[in-house]
């Protein structure tokens, strides 16, 4: 087990150097030249190639890449091109908000998706089965700005219940830290939590026909102790890999919904530096992206030897 | 003496999608206090969905049952949900055919024993564990302090069948119900299974309805057999009289299809029952028997055959019933 998580740790550094050879090479045949944008529209030519040398930009591909990668080795992102500041001082500053917008939206889905999924699958076929089904097909078409504007006119705009906009700390008190995620939360996590509710249900209907759910029925066991105990602890793995597969999509939501609700995070971060081809932020961003997802991921696969007695490396 | 079990006319009938099927037509019998009744027949007549009906383990949106099955005097059929899972593996236990599925395979096994305990007795945990020790211990497992943490997929088939019998018997029932219980299992430990349960019936004096294809395991182990066949009892009877004056020509083609060693029953070769049961939704007028029967004649194909009885308990369901002894 230790051996497997070793070996799966140490798989993280090629992981790495693979994305960010990908995503510096991305960046290095997109359009747009920051030295440009910095200077202005009114610089001369000669002003923008000014700019370009200091900033390292005229070096041949190679050197540029050799150059990074010797710097995120030691630790160092590199400095933003735009702000000025180092990129490993950004992305800290940045990440408490995203932090607390993934890991809420990831609890209320959570919260509400498994028992939604666990009443479907027993009401196989009824009309709560077909309410519910019928509401995850919507929840999951509309787009995370749509649902985030209509929840912001609604529940603030409208019925003055919740800030739509911005972020506090948690420092700051725990209502006023709740209060401004919890509309960004549902935003981020409703779409989300339809897959994960379509994932239960489905699960748990396999379960539910087996025949250790019989002797559990056999036994005098009620509905709860059915559902709960025996079905969706055995339907749990298909649910957990979901789980973990859509943290990937909550990141990509995360840059749509700090927009649309102001959040200082990581996500209006990275859309900042597409921006403005601020691409040390941009590397910086990803890189801090894929290898949280090499760790979810290793964590995902280290949850089933938990939840399953099986399963064993 | 009052019977703990009495089925009277059970139907049940399964809505699929090709319309309602009739899979049990009107089967009655009764199982007395201490009793083992075998339920035998082919795959096919019947017999696991009458053995599942008794504890009310269909889908309740997709069968419908009628009759009677009183336990006790109690109606089951019409015994409300909640009062139906306090007969539910507190009166009435219940063992299967698969018992490398029938556990749940995340459950290390002593927790599942003692939660048949817990589901039904106000014990604490502690209390449960040790009567779910004392269970691995009576049903001979070696080591049960470790195996009680063990899950099922580290144990054998027949330490696996072991358990459901210890699950089934946790709260002392007063009627065990075996459908097929050694039909997955290899023949020796067929032999310890029975044995087993042959052992804990006279021990705790419960009665069993053990649903078999197998005659053989009918001999080991049952009192009285009823013989189903597509859906409907043809023959019934107490051991001795099915295995030496079986009446119906089902029943005698069930005996003639067992091998034996030594003294050889027929004395020639094997026989078999040609053909197969007829598929529930094709259940024609007449004998359900008659397409496979050597002795059918033209009531066979127009009249269903009552039961009648030939003796006191000896009922057999055929126009043409055998009055001879194959000896």
């Amino acid at each position: 087990m230790l051996y497997y998580i070793v070996r799966r740790l140490l798989m993280l550094p090629p992981v790495m150097f693979i994305v960010a050879s990908i995503v510096f090479g991305l960046l290095y045949v997109t359009p747009g030249d920051p030295a440009a944008m910095i200077a202005g529209d009114q610089a001369t030519p000669e002003e923008v190639e000014r700019i370009r040398i200091s900033m390292g930009l005229d070096q041949p591909f190679y050197i540029r890449f050799g150059v990074w990668i010797w710097q995120v080795m030691n630790g160092d992102l590199g400095t933003s091109i735009f702000a000025n500041q180092p990129v490993v001082h950004m992305i800290g500053q940045r990440i408490g908000p995203t932090f607390s917008l993934l890991t809420l939206s990831l609890v209320v889905s959570v919260a509400i998706a498994i028992p939604v999924g666990v009443v479907a699958a027993w009401r196989r076929g009824r009309a709560i089965d077909r309410v519910i089904t019928s509401l995850t097909v919507l929840a999951f078409s509309l787009p995370v700005f749509v649902v985030g504007y209509l929840l912001a006119f609604s529940f603030s705009t409208t019925l003055g219940w919740l800030p739509a906009q911005g972020y506090v700390p948690l420092a700051d008190g725990f209502a006023p830290y709740i209060s401004h995620l919890l509309l960004p939360s549902l935003t981020l996590g409703l779409s989300y939590a339809a897959i994960l509710a379509r994932t239960t249900r489905a699960s748990m209907l396999d379960t539910l026909t087996q025949d250790y759910v019989r002797t559990a029925v056999a036994k005098g066991a009620g509905p709860r102790v059915i559902l709960y105990k025996h079905a969706l602890r055995n339907a749990s793995v298909p649910i957990v890999t979901i789980v973990s597969i859509g943290i990937a999509t909550l990141m990509g939501g995360s840059v749509i919904t700090e927009s649309v609700f102001s959040i200082p995070g990581i996500g209006r971060l990275t859309l900042d530096a597409i921006l403005h081809r601020d691409y040390p932020v941009i590397q910086g961003v990803v890189l801090l992206f894929s290898a949280s997802y090499v760790l979810i991921n290793l964590i995902t696969d280290l949850a089933y030897t938990v939840l399953d007695p099986r399963i064993r490396y | 003496m009052n019977p703990v079990l009495e089925v009277h006319d059970l139907d049940v009938s399964f809505d699929t999608s090709v319309g309602s099927l009739r899979v049990v037509r009107g089967v009655s019998f009764s199982v007395g206090a201490a009793e083992t009744v075998a339920i035998v027949g082919e795959s096919g007549s019947g017999k696991s969905v009458t053995a599942l009906s008794l504890m009310r383990l269909h889908d309740p949106d997709k069968t419908k049952i009628s009759g009677s099955i009183k336990f006790k005097g109690t109606e089951l059929l019409t015994l409300p949900e909640a009062r139906m899972r306090t007969v539910r593996g507190n009166e009435i236990g219940m063992i299967f055919q698969e018992p490398m599925s029938s556990l749940n395979p995340l459950m290390p096994i002593g927790d599942q024993i003692a939660e048949a305990v817990l589901l039904h007795h106000d014990k604490s945990r502690a209390e449960a564990r040790r009567r779910a020790l004392d269970l691995l211990v009576q049903i001979g497992i070696a080591d049960p302090q470790r195996r009680m943490r063990e899950y099922p997929h580290q144990l054998s088939g027949g330490m696996r069948q072991r358990v459901m019998i210890a699950m089934a018997m946790a709260c002392d029932p007063e009627i065990l119900i075996a459908d097929e219980p050694t039909t997955a299992l290899d023949v020796t430990v067929q032999a310890q299974i029975l044995g087993l349960m042959r052992d804990l019936k006279t021990r705790t004096g419960s009665s069993i309805v053990i649903i078999t294809h197998d005659l053989g395991v009918v001999a080991e182990l049952a009192d009285r057999v009823v013989i189903m066949y597509a859906g409907v009892k043809v023959e019934e009877g107490t051991i001795a009289e099915i295995f030496s004056q079986p009446a119906h020509p089902y029943t005698v083609g069930l005996l003639g299809s067992i091998p034996s060693l030594g003294c050889s029953r027929s004395g020639g070769p094997l026989t078999e029952i040609p053909g197969q049961v007829p598929s529930p939704s094709r259940v024609a007028v007449g004998c359900s028997f008659a397409a496979r029967c050597g002795l059918t004649s033209s009531i066979c194909l127009e009249i269903e055959p009552r039961l009648e009885n030939v003796s006191p308990r000896h009922g057999v369901a055929c126009h043409h019933k055998i009055r001879t002894p194959v000896a």
